[in-house]
């Protein structure tokens, strides 16, 4: 599909639209975030508990760290974690599900036993006790999403391996001499990329959700600012006792913000890019 | 923070080095790991899960049962209240697509689907306890009063309120969003045809014709909804200090209980392949045909 196709595509669907002006929001927030504050997220450049006011625009948190520049930088952790966990994800996805759906036979039989071990454990609690055992930063966050969250891509990819490689083309490169190395990159490979560019999006919410989750437990890394960390904090520094909503809501907004963004262009760039897909 | 489990007791300043080396004995931590690993596996088929660190002298066992009724609880009431929700809203929106109904119950999708349990949780505490207060905002019962039976039911019916919300709310969009999708496929099918034009009122039509045939998808996906439960209930608990399982496993992983976090780790997962083995018993009594295979 040639690129201003697809732009005019993507421009006639107004959730594809809305979508990218939502993700826009966070993504200008993480690019811009000197420009947009003053203050640095982990100094403390005010008064303890300030409401929001004209210098700090959602007010303080209990050392008077600037909440509104924790906002703007946290946007930077999570996009950071969702994208680079996603990436991960998708090698290993990939990986697998290919291997497993060319290949066939004890190797396929192995791998996607494997797949549905680790699909068996809530994968949630599962990112929590990893992170317990491996310690919390930034890097560790982005490994333990990553290899965890693969599964379901390995399968996706495998059924659809199986379907291709009976493809008359595959046949006829087969026919010619084309090794099966040559035949996964350059016949299944690139089919398989417009299934998986939505997915890859899909995974990304993912990645920002569980960043959050886990950076609101207490298992984030703690010299960052982020969106899960300004609710750790105000839910154990007495967030709650002052009634302070400034402290509490924005963080989850952006949160859904991007969140809904993403969901919004991944469900348009499927329909684009996979228009005989049946959908659930 | 992270730590071998020597290390939490070799740190801790209140102990004598003879009290040291006697807990060391008594937990096995004295021993070569695959030791440790073998003497784990053996008692674990024998129903020891070993001693918790942290509430020492009781074992892991205990520590999990006592807190599963609130537990079960919780995510039974939750479960079934979402799911019942869910597919009434998906069978309507996918009956009527394109009304108001059908696409407020797409943006509920979506809005569920992108926002953290917990910080939802967290929002209706702000609102509903701190700023209304008309529920408790923590626990799952008042304690230190004595209550006859009905004022305690009473009394822990006002503190599962929010809790019970907040997982509703957030498990919804699935069940919701797979009903009207299905309901809508089968909407356009000859069968629905016929009994519409036999006469039959729509909501005869919708809730014995349609829907039924669309219960067999729903109740597997229904196993699919467990996993997703557990960690709703990690973070609810959490939000709203609810004294179950969701809650222990949060507490264990901060104060590095490792005999309590694998005990749970084993627990829950034996639970959620339970359960699933359950739809699938559930499935074969719902659809004859997989029985005669």
């Amino acid at each position: 599909m040639r690129l201003q196709t697809f732009a005019e595509a993507l421009g006639r669907r107004r959730s594809a639209v809305a979508g990218i002006v939502l993700f826009c929001i966070p993504l200008a927030m993480a690019i811009f975030a000197g420009w947009i504050t003053p203050f640095s997220p982990n100094a403390m450049v005010g008064a303890p508990y300030e409401k929001p006011g004209t210098t700090h625009i959602l007010g303080t948190d209990d050392i008077g760290k600037d909440l509104f520049s924790q906002l703007v930088y946290g946007s930077r952790t999570s996009l950071t974690v969702g994208v680079l966990s996603t990436v991960i994800a998708m090698i290993l996805g990939v990986l697998v599900g290919m291997l497993a759906g060319y290949s066939g036979g004890w190797l396929d039989e192995v791998l996607m036993r494997f797949t549905d071990v680790v699909l068996t454990f809530p994968y949630l609690i599962f990112v929590i006790v990893l992170i317990a055992y491996v310690g919390p930063s930034i890097w560790n966050m982005i490994i333990c999403i990553g290899v965890l969250a693969w599964t379901t891509i390995a399968r996706m990819v495998r059924s659809q391996v199986l379907s291709l490689k009976t493809q008359l083309y595959v046949e006829a490169a087969t026919a010619l001499g084309a090794t099966n190395r040559y035949i996964m990159l350059r016949y299944i490979l690139p089919s398989l990329t417009v299934l998986l560019i939505p997915v890859a999006v899909l995974t990304i919410v993912d990645g920002i959700l569980t960043e959050a989750g886990l950076s609101f437990l207490g298992l984030g890394d703690l010299t960052q600012p982020s969106w899960g960390l300004i609710l750790f904090y105000a839910a154990a520094r007495g967030g709650f006792v002052k009634g302070s909503w400034w402290w509490i809501v924005p963080p989850g907004l952006m949160i859904a913000i991007t969140s809904l963004g993403l969901l919004f262009t991944g469900q348009a760039l499927d329909e684009i890019l996979n228009p005989r897909k049946q959908r659930f | 923070m992270p730590g071998s489990p020597i290390d939490r007791f070799l740190k801790d300043p209140a102990l004598t080095e003879q009290e040291r080396q006697l807990l060391l004995r008594d937990f096995g931590l004295d021993q070569p790991l695959q030791v440790q690993f073998v003497l784990y596996v053996l008692n674990t088929f024998h129903g020891n899960l070993g001693i918790s660190f942290r509430y020492y002298p009781s074992s892991v066992m205990s520590v999990i049962v006592s807190r599963i009724p609130w537990t079960l609880y919780l995510l039974g009431v939750s479960y079934s209240l979402s799911i019942l929700i869910g597919v009434l809203l998906g069978a309507v929106a996918g009956w009527r697509r394109g009304s108001k109904v059908d696409m407020s119950t797409l943006a509920l999708c979506f809005i569920t689907r992108s926002l953290p349990v917990f910080w939802f949780g967290m929002v209706l505490l702000l609102i509903f306890s701190f700023y209304l207060g008309m529920f408790p905002s923590s626990g799952a019962e008042t304690p230190g009063v004595t209550m006859d039976l009905t004022e305690h039911i009473y009394d822990v019916a006002r503190h599962s309120v929010l809790p019970m919300a907040t997982i509703v709310f957030i498990l919804l969009g699935p069940p919701a969003l797979l009903t009207r999708n299905l309901v809508a496929d089968v909407s356009d099918e000859q069968y629905i045809y016929v009994a519409k034009s036999k006469g039959l009122p729509p909501r005869i039509v919708l809730f014995k014709h349609a829907l039924r045939n669309v219960m067999l998808p729903i109740s597997s996906y229904t196993a699919v909804l467990l996993g997703y439960i557990v960690a709703g209930a990690l973070f609810t608990e959490t939000v709203f200090t609810w004294p179950g399982v969701g809650r222990l496993t949060y507490e264990a992983v901060l104060t590095r209980d490792y005999p309590l976090i694998q005990g749970i780790l084993l627990l829950t997962a034996v639970s959620v392949l339970l359960a699933n083995f359950l739809v699938d018993i559930l499935y074969s009594y719902f659809d004859p045909r997989v029985r005669h295979q």
